[in-house]
């Protein structure tokens, strides 16, 4: 179980756990005005200490989609910070996940942009800016926004599972654990913000990797499509669960999650319906 | 001196007879007769074997100087093929071959050279995963000659066995390394039919 190899160590337990620490570290030694902001960039960096564990450290120039995540997530990871710290004014903070996730794509994207593919990453790049927008809408909900992130990794991973890319699925994964990680240390009690920064630092790698899936794995693109609709699981909250005992801070994530499970399991569905062949073999 | 011209046309038919029967032609490689096979370790158990049912090329072969040859060679990655269809699609995925992202799989020869009656040494660069290695195949030659069959007209076809090995790792495949082995054993078949 605690093999360094093994990919339930490198996938789940190792970014989980060195997120709780990582989170937890910058909770309690931060200082006061930053604390709350920049904890959950511990999670961004349980994911790149995961993608190390996994994958090892690609050479540069990276090739592949896969080997540029790794640049791309060591980036994401440092803005978070950088937004944690709050050097940047509202604005442009505000601004920066997006741009952050529309230059990725492109890198990500760049055989298929030569291959003239120009609709396919229009959407995707249109589907990323409104999961983008959803999951910040709610600033005054930030347990909600990680669990729709922590859904939608578990969605991404079993979708890719399917396709079958495993490698994606164990990021995929990581990056679920890592959210996990996050999540305990700010419920049932509140103690931590996602806000942008956590966005940065999760939200933005995970697209990352959903736009990989979607351009170079089998993953079913109906099946990604329905699992990026898990971003809308905080509005639909909202408009959805109103009485004022049920959206406590205790329980408002747990009907943002069973909304996002809904969501991620009809995916799932798809993504099983349309696999081109699971790794049902050893 | 004058030489007779009896004896020149005599040295002359000589000359021909003696001279290559073949000179350095450029060959197409006959897809329905060339095979592309790797074999790779299943956890040390048995090797899995494979092949590449989609691919094109070109060779130069010259008999009597094989320095002068040369091979070209593109190899559709999505044509994998191990005779098991869930394990062919996941040989696609990005976790191996990754053959949304680098479709192709390219040879190009930099040298021959002899190291017997019938066998030489291809050096050339291998791309794979949009990284190029160096690769040396050991070729056997095994014979060129107007094909038997009619109905190709009497095309000279040349025909050459060659072995290699390759690192996976060595272009950024190390998904599942202590599963699947990191070296390759590579077998190339080929026929090519001259242009």
């Amino acid at each position: 179980m605690f093999d360094p190899q093994s990919p339930v160590f490198q996938a789940a337990i190792a970014p989980f756990v060195l997120s709780l620490i990582l989170v937890g570290a910058l909770f309690l030694l931060a200082g006061e005005r930053y604390k709350r902001a920049l904890a959950v960039c511990g999670a961004g960096a349980a994911v790149l200490v995961a993608y190390w564990l996994a994958f090892s450290w690609p050479a540069f120039p990276p090739r592949a989609a896969s080997q540029k995540l790794a640049y791309l997530i060591a980036l994401s990871t440092f803005l978070s910070l950088v937004l944690g710290s709050r050097a940047l004014p509202g604005r442009i903070a505000a601004a920066l996940p997006y741009i952050a996730v529309l230059l990725g794509l492109a890198w990500i994207a760049e055989p298929r942009i030569n291959q003239g593919d120009f609709a396919g990453i229009a959407l995707i790049a249109v589907i990323a800016m409104a999961g983008l927008y959803a999951l910040g809408r709610r600033d005054d909900e930030p347990v909600d926004a990680g669990v729709a992130v922590l859904v939608f990794a578990f969605a991404l991973a079993g979708i890719a599972f399917f396709a079958p890319s495993v490698s994606i699925a164990q990021l995929a994964g990581a990056i679920a654990a890592a959210t996990g990680g996050y999540l305990l240390w700010t419920w049932p009690k509140r103690r931590l913000d996602f806000s942008v920064v956590g966005i940065m630092a999760l939200a933005t790698p995970l697209i990352w990797l959903a736009a990989q899936a979607s351009l170079y794995s089998r993953a079913s693109d109906a099946a990604l499509g329905i699992a990026a609709a898990i971003a809308l699981a905080p509005p639909l909250r909202a408009a959805i669960v109103r009485r004022q005992t049920l959206t406590t801070d205790t329980l408002r994530p747990i009907w943002t999650g069973m909304i996002a499970a809904a969501i991620g399991g009809a995916a799932l569905a798809v993504a099983s319906f349309n696999q081109t062949g699971a790794s049902g073999y050893g | 001196m004058r030489i007779p011209t009896k004896h020149l046309a005599a040295a002359l038919a000589v000359s021909l007879c003696a001279s290559p029967a073949f000179t350095a032609e450029q060959f197409k490689i006959d897809p329905e007769h060339t095979m592309v096979v790797f074999f790779v370790d299943h956890f040390g158990y048995s090797n899995v074997f494979g092949r590449f049912n989609e691919f094109a090329g070109t060779f130069t072969f010259d008999p009597e100087n094989v320095e002068n040859s040369a091979i070209e060679m593109t190899i559709d990655a999505a044509s994998v093929d191990t005779n098991h269809t869930r394990r062919d699609n996941h040989l696609r995925s990005p976790d191996f071959l990754n053959s949304e992202e680098f479709p192709e799989i390219t040879f190009a020869s930099k040298s021959v050279e002899k190291t017997g009656d019938k066998t030489g040494k291809v050096m050339g660069d291998i791309t794979i995963l949009g990284t190029t290695q160096p690769i040396t195949l050991d070729v056997t030659f095994n014979k060129i000659a107007p094909h038997p069959i009619p109905s190709y007209n009497g095309a000279i076809v040349a025909g050459f066995s060659a072995t290699a090995q390759l690192s996976r790792s060595a272009f950024g495949m190390t998904y599942a390394e202590g599963a699947v082995g990191d070296v390759l054993d590579l077998r190339f078949e080929v026929e090519g039919i001259q242009q």
